[in-house]
């Protein structure tokens, strides 16, 4: 089986962990706990008729670019740049780890995900950023891994992107 | 450097129990040609040689091949609670993976991060409450404003009805002081009457007229029906015109007065105003005048 890996990239506690557990086991907890280093998953996801594997790298966060490994995004056909939606620099941050992402494994197939949108009284994007951000071409997602809102789609975006769509 | 046997026996020693290395040597593509060592400990498992190491251990896909001459992957998280340093080196047989345990390391570091972060959280959360309080100031200031204009408007309204409330009250005094003024001064007759046609009120004109004492008038002994002489003339009776409409145009009308006597006045009635089951009367003797 086809298997692809993929890097969940953003600045601390946006929810990347939480993300990845939700896609995975489709549980969610309210509690924060730090990730150090890198946790390896897997999910099979389909394809068109295809079944791929996603080998999910969920990394530690880093704020800026310099404090993200390279190591860890070797050989990653894809990534996730998550943000807190509730946290306005988490997404200023996004544009520095992606560029970092960048630099490191080329032009591979990304998306931003804005998370916690089920904080709506929180909520604090700025619709001139985001525009900003989508007419750079970014494909961007709002998320909850609370409620699962827009998670498995974004996994599934990624990976049509991955496979060429 | 140089270090005795002996000590560098003690090392590899100590660093076997310590960090429970275990090592894959993989071909360039990332095929598996040996491993050893205690991988076990980090979930890998089920090797075979000739094997994909990067289709086989997660954390080894698509590094293969090796980008430069070495690579470190620190605290890697290889199964619940267990971490690993991975070290990746090319030599001449192949590639070496080296697996040493960071688990102690990875659990300082997250004592240490869970702290920082939290207090980071923590502030967050204060800056987005300051936020939110600040809004809510901010609302309730504008209320408090709205609701003080809203005030001084009721305020000046009351002010007003209360100038025109004073004007009328002047105005009514002044009227009252009028009324007494010829109340008082006994020019004419005037007197007050109830619905049950009692006289209660009269100016000494108007006893006089009707040739009674103030006493009598206290006593509430003159009534409508004891003084309403007959009116042969016109056939009318005075009294029951009153009673049925409270009022009466100026005209000529006998009285009994009290020594039994008739006398004829210029007699006229009017409701007493806010009290439309009350009489105001007037009467002159024109006779007088003749």
């Amino acid at each position: 089986m086809i298997q692809k890996k993929v890097c969940m990239v953003g600045t601390f506690a946006v929810g990347k962990t939480s993300l990845v557990r939700q896609f995975v086991e489709s549980v969610y907890s309210d509690k924060y706990h730090t990730t150090v280093g890198v946790k390896v998953d897997k999910k099979v996801v389909a394809v068109g008729e295809q079944d791929v594997t996603l080998v999910l790298w969920d990394i530690e966060g880093a704020e800026t670019g310099h404090e993200l490994r390279q190591s860890y995004l070797r050989g990653a056909a894809g990534y996730l740049l998550v943000a807190d939606g509730t946290r306005p620099d988490t997404i200023a941050n996004a544009e520095a780890l992606q560029a970092r992402a960048e630099a490191t494994v080329g032009s591979v197939p990304f998306l931003l995900l804005l998370n916690k949108v089920d904080l709506g009284e929180h909520w604090r994007v700025d619709p001139e950023e985001l525009a900003r951000l989508r007419a750079l071409n970014w494909l961007v997602i709002t998320t909850s891994a609370k409620t699962g809102q827009g998670v498995d789609m974004a996994f599934a975006t990624l990976a049509q992107k991955i496979m060429g769509d | 450097m140089e270090l005795p046997p002996t000590i560098r026996e003690f090392i590899d020693v100590l660093n076997e129990e310590t960090l429970a290395p275990g090592y894959l040597l993989v071909s360039d593509g990332g095929d598996l040609l040996e491993w050893g060592g205690d991988l076990d400990a980090y979930n890998v498992t089920g090797l075979q040689a000739g094997k994909n190491a990067g289709e086989h251990i997660a954390f080894l896909n698509g590094l293969f091949p090796l980008e430069g001459q070495n690579m470190t992957l620190p605290r890697v998280q290889t199964r619940p609670g267990i971490f690993a340093d991975i070290f990746i080196f090319r030599r001449e047989a192949g590639i070496w993976i080296l697996l040493l345990d960071a688990t102690a390391e990875a659990r300082r570091r997250s004592r240490l991060q869970q702290k920082a972060y939290d207090s980071s959280l923590h502030a967050a959360d204060l800056e987005r409450e300051t936020e939110v309080l600040a809004r809510v100031n901010s609302l309730l200031e504008t209320r408090v404003k709205q609701r003080t204009l809203q005030l001084q408007q009721v305020v000046q309204q009351l002010e007003r009805e209360l100038a025109e409330k004073e004007q009328a009250e002047r105005a009514l005094r002044e009227s009252q002081m009028r009324f007494l003024s010829l109340y008082d001064a006994n020019i004419i007759g005037i007197t007050f009457w109830d619905e049950s046609g009692r006289l209660t009120e009269a100016n000494g004109a108007f006893l006089d007229l009707i040739g009674y004492a103030r006493e009598d008038l206290v006593a509430g002994g003159i009534h409508w029906d004891g003084i309403a002489g007959a009116d042969e003339a016109s056939d009318s009776n005075l009294a029951a015109e009153l009673r049925d409409t409270f009022e009466l145009r100026p005209s000529l009308r006998p009285f009994v007065r009290k020594d039994g006597s008739t006398v004829t006045l210029l007699f006229s009635a009017a409701p007493q105003k806010g009290s439309l089951r009350k009489m105001v009367c007037f009467a002159l003797d024109i006779s007088r005048y003749a």
